[in-house]
């Protein structure tokens, strides 16, 4: 009917692009690109902060790959996350106050 | 390589439980991981919502477009959405299944002399349909009382805390959310299909209305005593009708921050702060002593309220997961490519 893309386009992987692709600097050893297909800043930036946190990231003469950084990084946030489900099941069993609909219009 | 820079003292607590409202607090944490669990509960939780409607009589008002619109966004119960697969991905059917969707039917024809209002309580269930394929006790029907409703009864219901509500609600229930109006005479009908699809897709996928949260402490924030040891009255007046809600003055004549300032609903603006800078300045004080930055907050306040097709623990519990799954994901796919960079020639 019209030109428009399927409204999945944002979220389905076209046939042939890779999800993920890594292009090492030509010139410095510690840098690379690498592009995530279809994600956004929801996981770009939770990726980025964990980079930083990684003195070995932000030390400019560390002997380091970026591959490895971000592995480090998406490990570590795995382990977070993990950490935040377990404590929510236990927040929940404790969530003891109900509120009553709305209670915060009242 | 062990596991150094985890945030290991992260935390979740202080949950509190309503109907379609759910309010915690994430501790020591920042706010990337805020963010990314306030955007994935929006826009990328699993949900399912009417996506194909075939109009076959549409004598309203209404042109079929506009009908259609207003039926996809109509909240369906969801809590069975894991069980179905994508329609784009489903391999049984070239069209619609019962593994991937859900059919409805509605005809109204307005026979009476008055209007007659079309609601989700018409939507009914094709018979031959996949809602049978749901999980028994968790149908993927429509929700037919929001959010709004209830708190316009809750508003309506001032004058007696707590009475009304439960029958507004119920009221809301039974009648339901209204498509159109039919005049005399006139008559919809029309089949739709419900899918799986996330908030990314269209805002119709979105099991919430709003997820906000609030970090503590606030990023800017004034040194209120140094303020009220330096500034005299008129100037205290000054700078408050530039920081309103956010202070205010007490019968001493002191400045104090305001409910709303506390609640987290005001901010200092920018103006403020070089209002309160200048103010100082003349009263032989500086901009750094009577400003506070803080740039890395650590306390979140979430307030969560669904559109009511999952309940909010549910929206939360299934965020974490879809998040955990893209960062596996990622981490998967990021080894492929390390691996098949091995074989690459070394840099010169």
């Amino acid at each position: 009917m019209s030109n428009a893309p399927d409204h999945f386009a944002a979220v389905v992987l076209p046939d042939g692009v890779q999800k993920l692709t890594y292009e090492r600097d030509v010139k410095v050893e510690n840098a690379g690109t690498l592009t995530i297909e279809r994600e956004d800043h929801t996981l770009g930036n939770l990726v980025r902060m964990q980079l930083l946190r990684d003195p070995r990231v932000t030390d400019a003469a560390a002997p380091y790959l970026p591959t490895d950084a971000i592995a480090t990084a998406l490990r570590d946030l795995n382990a977070e996350i993990n950490l935040i489900a377990d404590k929510l099941d236990a927040a929940l069993d404790a969530a003891a106050t109900t509120m009553d609909d709305h209670g915060q219009y009242r | 390589m062990q596991m150094q820079y985890v945030r290991d003292r992260v935390q979740l607590d202080s949950v509190t439980l309503g109907r379609h409202d759910m309010r915690f607090i994430l501790r020591n944490t920042d706010v990337s991981m805020a963010n990314a669990i306030r955007r994935t509960m929006i826009a990328e939780v699993p949900t399912m919502a009417i996506d194909v409607v075939t109009i076959h009589e549409n004598t309203s008002v209404l042109h079929d477009e506009y009908i259609a619109h207003r039926v996809g966004l109509i909240p369906l119960a969801s809590g069975a959405a894991d069980a179905y697969t994508y329609n784009r991905d489903c391999e049984e059917c070239e069209d619609f299944c019962s593994r991937c969707s859900v059919g409805y039917s509605l005809t109204v024809h307005n026979s009476t002399e008055d209007d007659v209002p079309v609601t989700s309580k018409d939507l009914i269930p094709a018979a031959d349909s996949a809602v049978a394929a749901a999980p028994p006790g968790d149908p993927v029907v429509p929700v037919h009382d929001s959010g709004d409703v209830l708190r316009d009864a809750v508003a309506a219901a001032a004058g007696t805390p707590g009475a009304g509500l439960l029958t507004s609600a119920a009221d809301a229930a039974a009648k339901g959310i209204l498509i159109v109006k039919l005049g005399k005479g006139q008559r919809l009908s029309f089949t739709a299909v419900a899918k799986k699809g996330i908030g990314k897709e269209h805002a119709k996928w979105s099991p919430v209305c709003t997820v906000a949260f609030r970090a503590e402490p606030p990023a800017v924030r004034f040194v209120l005593p140094r303020l009220n040891e330096l500034l005299d009255e008129t100037a205290k007046a000054d700078l408050l009708s530039l920081a309103l809600g956010v202070v205010a003055i007490d019968d001493n004549g002191n400045l104090y921050y305001d409910s709303p300032f506390l609640a987290g609903r005001s901010a200092i603006t920018a103006d403020a702060v070089r209002r309160a800078g200048e103010l100082a300045a003349a009263a032989g004080g500086a901009e750094s002593e009577i400003v506070e930055f803080c740039e890395h907050p650590e306390r979140f306040e979430f307030e969560v309220e669904t559109t009511g097709v999952l309940a909010p623990k549910e929206v939360l519990t299934r965020a974490i997961g879809v998040l955990r799954d893209k960062v596996t994901t990622v981490a998967a796919h990021l080894a492929q490519v390390s691996q098949e960079g091995v074989d690459d020639p070394p840099l010169l």
